[in-house]
């Protein structure tokens, strides 16, 4: 198990968040290359070829990581800020649109968390970020959020972003929630992921909330968020002059997954 | 952490239950012979009996085992999120947890069924086009055989006359002279060892190319260039059984048809734009030449077997292909989708000797005077 760096954070903000995380000297975080706000003096920033937590040596080990960054589709550079100083240091992330930030202590959460692929802030040095590959068939095709989600790993501290307002619920074992597949942030890895048809074309096709749900069963803690970036986006697309389309869900569908998936 | 019926498998698993945290804690557990052992604090041991307990497929792609049971009305679970860990459970059940074990595996192996049976049909569809593609590649010669054979001589003739008027225009076609003449001659005598539905008509126009040309339905038409450079009757009377043999074999038709159905074949599997269907547009070009470069030898062999019935001397066809092979680097326009003429004069020389010279008639006329004829001052 890599070393993780344990880290102090306030958020700051109520509706448009940014966290300010405190780095002892020699300590390190890394983010989403993009995401910083501010640094003060002594703060050193590099960018680097993956996530930087070691967990595969080498190399190739970067270049493997790299290219499954790749395919969530994020730069495949992240950026590590580390205290150069002798003294405590703070650095700020912003989250990217209305929301909020959520802080995940990874090493409670049993050391491993799913996310929705764009959801990730930042975290301290020796996270892992990877994929969680979905191999079964109608999560992936359906699923809204396409085949692919980040996978956080470690015991140490992580900042995902969730659009609007952030809902947790804890699910009991067996416990059943069907939430909308746009609105998924982040699960135990422990809860089971599905995509259930709606059942009634009537409401499919008229009720505007696509085709499929998602299932989530517990054992374990979810995080939803009420208003994931592409409604937002969709409903500012529809609703500015210029433009008479619409944008599309980035589901490997397309223009079908954009019909099916529910952000209309 | 060694109970009194500690005998299986041993590890830390995800604990979800009463007094436990709501997201879950990390647990000792031992699956000893006769029940379910945990320790949610070190000194405190909870045992589970196994009747109790049954297994599901769990975690975020259902590849976890989860251990559920209740107890005073509240769900418990241990999820064994280590690979091993769950491997080795299932490997080594203890007896009240094997129908169990027995019937996870069962659902696991469902799963793999359907993921696979899923995954065989996204991968069907996505290659369903290229399969096709593929199809149509192998059968394309019997595919275009048989539109053509569809298409009737009239519609052809009609093409070809619409190809050759457009042609004369802005060409200088001679109507007269030694040369209209031998090639009128020439082609007679093989358009009548032909044998064949259509109707030759033979043009001469005054150009410096070496070229002759023969559009659908029978118009032949010979560049005085060409003239200049053959040695011989023979030597033309070799290149124009040769444009016979495109008129007879219906070339320009076959390769029309073949163009137009790749083109339709793309456009359907790929769409008319995108980079598929540039991919798509380059193979059936690249297929085109190498169509164009078989009908040339086709229509050579065909010639040469044309020259036999109509006892035409075939060494001057041959010789004309070595004096074209010399002269390659010439300008020589009607190359470029043809074969190199060393091997095609070595291909015909190769087929003279395998089947043996034939009784021919000469040429009456004199090539010089016919080639003086079409001498620009």
């Amino acid at each position: 198990m890599p070393q993780m760096h344990v880290i102090d954070y306030e958020i700051f903000g109520s509706d448009m968040q940014y966290v300010e995380i405190e780095l002892d000297p020699e300590e390190a975080a890394v983010a989403e290359a993009g995401g910083m706000m501010y640094m003060a003096d002594g703060i050193e920033m590099e960018t680097i070829f993956g996530d930087g937590s070691g967990a595969r040596p080498g190399f190739m080990g970067a270049l493997v990581g790299a290219g499954k960054r790749l395919l969530t589709g994020e730069s495949l550079f992240m950026t590590v800020f580390v205290n150069k100083s002798r003294e405590k240091r703070r650095v700020a992330f912003a989250a990217p649109y209305p929301g909020k930030i959520v802080p995940m202590m990874l090493g409670e959460l049993g050391g491993r968390l799913i996310c929705q692929k764009d959801a990730f802030l930042c975290a301290a040095k020796g996270v892992s970020i990877g994929i969680a590959f979905q191999k079964r068939l109608g999560v992936g095709l359906f699923g809204g959020e396409g085949f692919i989600m980040q996978k956080l790993e470690g015991d140490g501290l992580a900042f995902v972003h969730a659009g609007g307002m952030l809902a947790e619920r804890t699910l009991a074992p067996g416990e059943m929630l069907r939430v909308d597949t746009g609105c998924i942030v982040a699960m135990q890895s422990s809860v089971q992921y599905d995509i259930e048809y709606v059942g009634k074309i009537k409401s499919a096709l008229f009720g505007g909330e696509g085709l499929f749900f998602a299932t989530l069963r517990g054992p374990g803690r979810i995080w939803l968020q009420s208003l994931p970036l592409s409604r937002l986006a969709n409903r500012i697309y529809a609703a500015a002059p210029q433009t008479g389309g619409r944008r599309e869900e980035g589901s490997i569908l397309g223009g079908l997954g954009g019909l099916l998936d529910g952000d209309n | 952490m060694i109970g009194t019926d500690a005998v299986g498998v041993a590890g830390v698993g995800l604990c979800f239950g009463a007094g436990l945290a709501s997201h879950g804690e990390r647990v000792p557990f031992e699956v000893g012979s006769q029940r379910l052992v945990l320790w949610p604090t070190s000194s405190r041991e909870h045992g589970v009996p196994y009747p109790a307990i049954h297994l599901e497929p769990g975690g975020f792609d259902r590849r976890h085992i989860q251990l559920r049971w209740a107890e005073d009305g509240v769900a418990w679970a241990l999820v064994l999120d280590d690979d091993r860990l769950a491997k080795a459970v299932r490997a080594h059940p203890p007896e009240g947890l094997r129908g169990e074990v027995a019937r996870l595996g069962v659902r696991f192996a469902r799963g793999r069924v359907m993921s696979g049976l899923g995954w065989s049909l996204v991968s069907t569809v996505v290659l369903l086009p290229v399969v096709a593609l593929g199809l149509l590649w192998w059968q394309a010669d019997r595919i275009v055989d048989a539109a053509v054979g569809r298409i009737p001589v009239s519609w052809e003739e009609r093409l070809g006359d619409e190809a050759f008027s457009q042609f004369t225009v802005g060409a200088t076609m001679l109507t007269t002279g030694a040369a209209v003449e031998v090639v009128d001659g020439i082609g007679e005598r093989l358009a009548a060892a032909a044998e064949s539905p259509y109707l030759f008509r033979w043009h001469v126009v005054d150009d410096p190319q070496v070229n002759a040309f023969a559009v659908p339905g029978g118009h032949v038409v010979v560049f005085t260039g060409l003239i200049r450079a053959t040695a011989s009757a023979d030597e033309l009377a070799g290149v124009l059984a040769h444009e016979i043999q495109h008129v007879v074999l219906r070339h320009s038709v076959r390769g029309l048809v073949r163009t137009m159905g790749w083109r339709a074949a793309i456009a359907i599997l790929f769409g008319d734009t995108g980079p598929l269907s540039g991919v798509g547009e380059l193979a059936s070009r690249l297929g085109s030449l190498k169509f164009s470069r078989d009908q040339e030898t086709e229509a050579d062999l065909g010639g040469l077997a044309l020259l036999r019935r109509a006892r035409i001397d075939p060494r001057g066809m041959i010789a004309f292909f070595d004096t074209l092979a010399k002269e390659e680097r010439g300008p020589v326009a009607f190359l470029s989708t043809h074969p190199v003429s060393t091997e095609r004069a070595a291909r015909l020389r190769a087929e003279v000797e395998q089947s043996g010279a034939w009784p021919t008639d000469p040429f009456p006329d004199a090539w010089t005077d016919v080639k003086a004829s079409v001498e620009t001052p």
